[in-house]
């Protein structure tokens, strides 16, 4: 589904039927519980997962973010949920769309982690998309870090590889 | 694609081991012309044959598209192929065309065996990367949006990849092809 | 130029066509591959009766140690027991807030050990989290061994971590 498709569903999901997840309760505020309850449901019944949203949502509550920013983190999640699906197909797993969207939120397009999907077409992608934003964090731009994980992902390689791969890195960037 | 091929991989999932074997005779010429032409050596090829059909049976179920079943084994083997070639510790050698010219020894232009051998052998002065799009355009007759669905590589850079190839394989065997032509 | 004019075009077509000629193959490729497909589909189906009994096995650990997991699977991924530190020798508090627990500032304490060292164990299941430390219930810390995360929030600091099953390393 289109981002800008997405994003209208998401504003205009009728709010307070809706039950709230209990562990919303007492950590938001009345009316932010609500919106993000109703961003919650569009995205369920889009067959996103819900949990990384609902988490976001008590994050910003335990940062004592502003409800307007807990609403905003919430939205943009699912979109990037939803983008992260497009690009790595509908039996994607919680994990492999959560690691997807770190992944593009290094830097990384639609387009380059549908390619490590298909270079890794017998195996599940969580764990390279994790390694590409780990790698990113650690200082190595997107460019190389994506062309390292996708050299190793088409070698077939386990997870372990990939772990090695950052710890290659991690290391080289202790004091 | 073949339709009969969702049929049969829905049959073995089912618990049908032998209808794999059906899948497996559809494709297994196909694959294993484009392993050994890759690897340059029969028992690799034989190796990464059995090593790709082994998975593509272990891992059948994540097979979204059942009618696509020998796109997406074919993007196994490649990337089974990959791995036998690092395997393998070769190192991409890039020989100066003089070097090549003077030590291949002359053969009749009109053998047929020995034309396909010269090729054979050039293709080993390739580069994995230049290789591997070569075969995929002008043997497995593939399109540069299908390379780039079974590669991850961007399109332009595929075609970088087969200009180069073409450029070094005429290079190598461009006498021998204005002879026979 | 019509590219099927182009001789460089020609040429590589050339080549192609003679690159599809088939190739020889061991006569028994075919008989091997299928004996170990064979092999693999029968121990399959002894499976599930080891399933059943490690399953029944499972639960009454998992109601003995009072774990919950998130929801009932046929197939629970193994839990890693995972350690996490934090050098703050002059804190007198120190909690972990994350994706795993909801981000409760009291539900996961830290405890001292020597030196100022505070240190505690989660089991989590493999995937990828965002955490943080909360010192004397207000300063956030990272964790200066692991990546930060990308695109942060809410403006406040947060650790990623991410766990693979030991099984598969």
């Amino acid at each position: 589904m289109k981002p800008v498709a997405l994003l209208l569903l998401l504003s205009l999901a009728p709010p307070a039927l809706l039950a709230q997840d209990p562990r919303l309760v007492g950590r938001l505020d009345s009316a932010t519980a609500r919106v993000v309850t109703a961003v919650i449901d569009s995205s369920r019944e889009l067959g996103l997962p819900t949990e990384p949203l609902v988490q976001k949502a008590l994050e910003g509550a335990s940062k004592s973010a502003t409800g307007d920013r807990i609403i905003a983190a919430v939205r943009i999640l699912a979109l990037n949920l939803g983008t992260a699906r497009t690009a790595l197909g509908r039996e994607s797993s919680e994990q492999e769309l959560v690691a997807g969207v770190a992944a593009l939120r290094a830097g990384a397009t639609p387009g380059a982690i549908r390619g490590l999907r298909q270079a890794r077409a017998s195996r599940g992608v969580a764990v390279p998309l994790a390694v590409l934003a780990d790698l990113v964090a650690l200082g190595v731009q997107v460019d190389a870090a994506y062309q390292s994980v996708l050299d190793l992902a088409r070698t077939e390689a386990d997870d372990a590889a990939f772990a090695r791969l950052k710890q290659q890195y991690a290391g080289q960037r202790q004091p | 694609m073949n339709d009969g091929d969702a049929l049969l991989v829905t049959r073995v999932l089912g618990g049908d081991e032998n209808a794999y074997g059906v899948l497996m005779a559809r494709y297994r010429d196909r694959f294993a012309r484009y392993a050994f032409r890759l690897l340059g050596d029969q028992g690799d090829a034989e190796d990464v044959l059995q090593e790709t059909f082994i998975r593509g049976y272990r891992f059948l179920s994540q097979c979204e598209s059942p009618e696509k079943f020998g796109a997406w084994l074919f993007r196994i083997l490649v990337n089974r192929c990959h791995s036998a070639y690092s395997g393998r510790g070769r190192k991409e050698e890039n020989l100066g065309s003089s070097t090549v010219a003077d030590t291949r020894p002359a053969r009749g232009y009109g053998n047929d065996e020995a034309w396909r051998e010269e090729i054979e052998r050039a293709l080993e002065y390739l580069p994995l990367e230049q290789r591997e799009a070569f075969l995929l355009k002008y043997v497995e007759d593939l399109s540069y949006e299908e390379m780039e669905e079974l590669t991850g590589m961007g399109i332009s850079a595929l075609k970088m990849r087969v200009k180069r190839a073409c450029e070094r394989l005429r290079e190598l065997l461009g006498e021998v092809y204005d002879a026979r032509s | 130029m019509h590219a099927a004019d182009d001789p460089t075009e020609k040429f590589a077509q050339s080549i192609g066509r003679e690159l599809r000629s088939p190739v020889e193959l061991s006569p028994d490729l075919d008989d091997r591959i299928m004996k170990e497909v064979r092999r693999r589909a029968r121990r399959s189906r002894m499976r599930p009766l080891f399933l059943w009994g490690g399953l029944a096995a499972a639960a009454l650990m998992a109601i003995a140690v009072g774990m919950t997991t998130r929801s009932a699977r046929l197939t629970v991924p193994p839990m890693e027991r995972v350690a996490f530190g934090l050098e703050a020798p002059a804190a007198t508090r120190v909690t972990l807030v994350g994706d795993f627990n909801n981000w409760d500032p009291d539900a996961t304490p830290l405890v001292r050990s020597e030196h100022g060292r505070w240190e505690t164990v989660v089991p989590l299941e493999p995937g990828r989290y965002q955490f943080t430390f909360v010192v004397d219930g207000s300063r956030w810390v990272r964790d200066p061994r692991l990546p930060a995360a990308v695109g942060e929030d809410f403006g406040e600091p947060t650790s990623v971590i991410t766990i693979i099953p030991v099984s598969r390393l």
